[in-house]
């Protein structure tokens, strides 16, 4: 997949990822994992677009005598996601031209 | 690889990276590998599960270049101005760094000064002892007056040395300290 769209896709998987809950960085890889791979290396820029877009707020919490950051989604970041599921319906159009498959449901 | 060697050679790898950038970089692997390591995978496999230390840099410079995070890099016209202004700002450091170094053997120079003061009036008592049998037979009072004033140095002597020894011990420890400080380096990883 190109590189920018794949990028684009990540950072929604990445929001949906803690839509129900706060997470952190190890936590985001382990609910991904069964869907896609994604490595830490990955993640790690993925993370710091979001924060800088406002799509996400961090913050540090205390665990086992070291910090843990935490990523907790805000509207605009809902928002986002919203707007990826909206576009789906012009994506799967697009799909069917480039497979070349009319009949494609 | 354990996670310190991981961490420090990322830490090598990002030394392009601006050091805020690279501290956020270096907490975030720190970070997913202690989670790893807590969900009972061992260290080692914790670090071989990472992506290449190489990889790794690669994408985090490429984030940090997008978005200007990586140090900046000396304009050919400010290496020239370094290199003509070598006969300006090399005798500045060399002096500089002279007058450090003389300040720090200054500060051993005291503290040998003080154990030789301190080492002086410890032979106080046996140079009291000696003089108490010399004058022993001419002058009781003078030569119990020789004797006291030995043994009253040689405790001070004792009392000076200690503190001067527990002093000797911190300024040797704080030295290291002082370089990383003056090299601008930094304990860990």
């Amino acid at each position: 997949m190109d590189a920018q769209l794949k990028r684009g896709f990540l950072e929604i998987c990445v929001l949906a990822a803690m839509r129900e809950e706060d997470a952190y960085g190890y936590k985001i890889i382990k609910d991904l994992s069964p869907y896609m791979e994604i490595s830490e290396s990955t993640l790690y820029p993925i993370l710091k677009r979001l924060e800088q877009s406002g799509c996400v707020t961090v913050y540090s919490v205390e665990h086992n005598g070291r910090l843990r950051k935490y990523y907790r989604i805000t509207d605009t970041g809902r928002e986002k996601i919203g707007e990826f599921l909206s576009e789906w319906d012009s994506l799967m159009r697009a799909y069917r031209f480039i497979r070349g498959d009319e009949h494609y449901d | 690889m354990t996670k310190m060697e991981y961490l420090k050679k990322l830490k090598h790898a990002l030394r392009r990276v601006k050091a805020d950038e690279r501290k956020k970089s270096l907490a975030y692997f720190s970070e997913v590998i202690d989670d790893r390591m807590e969900d009972g995978i061992p260290e080692s496999d914790a670090v071989a599960e990472l992506e290449s230390v190489e990889a790794a840099a690669e994408r985090i410079i490429a984030e940090a270049e997008a978005q200007g995070q990586l140090k900046k890099r000396l304009s050919a016209w400010e290496v020239s101005l370094i290199v003509v202004g070598f006969p300006l700002w090399f005798p500045v450091l060399l002096t500089i760094g002279i007058v450090l170094l003389t300040l720090y053997l200054l500060v051993w120079i005291i503290i040998v000064t003080l154990f030789l003061v301190s080492a002086a009036l410890v032979v106080a008592a046996p140079a009291g002892i000696v003089g108490l049998f010399q004058l022993l037979d001419q002058n009781v009072a003078s030569a119990f007056a020789v004797l006291a004033t030995g043994l009253v140095g040689s405790g001070l002597g004792i009392a000076l040395f200690i503190p001067v020894l527990y002093i000797a011990q911190a300024y040797l420890k704080a030295t290291p300290l002082m370089w990383n400080k003056l090299t601008g380096r930094k304990a860990g990883y």
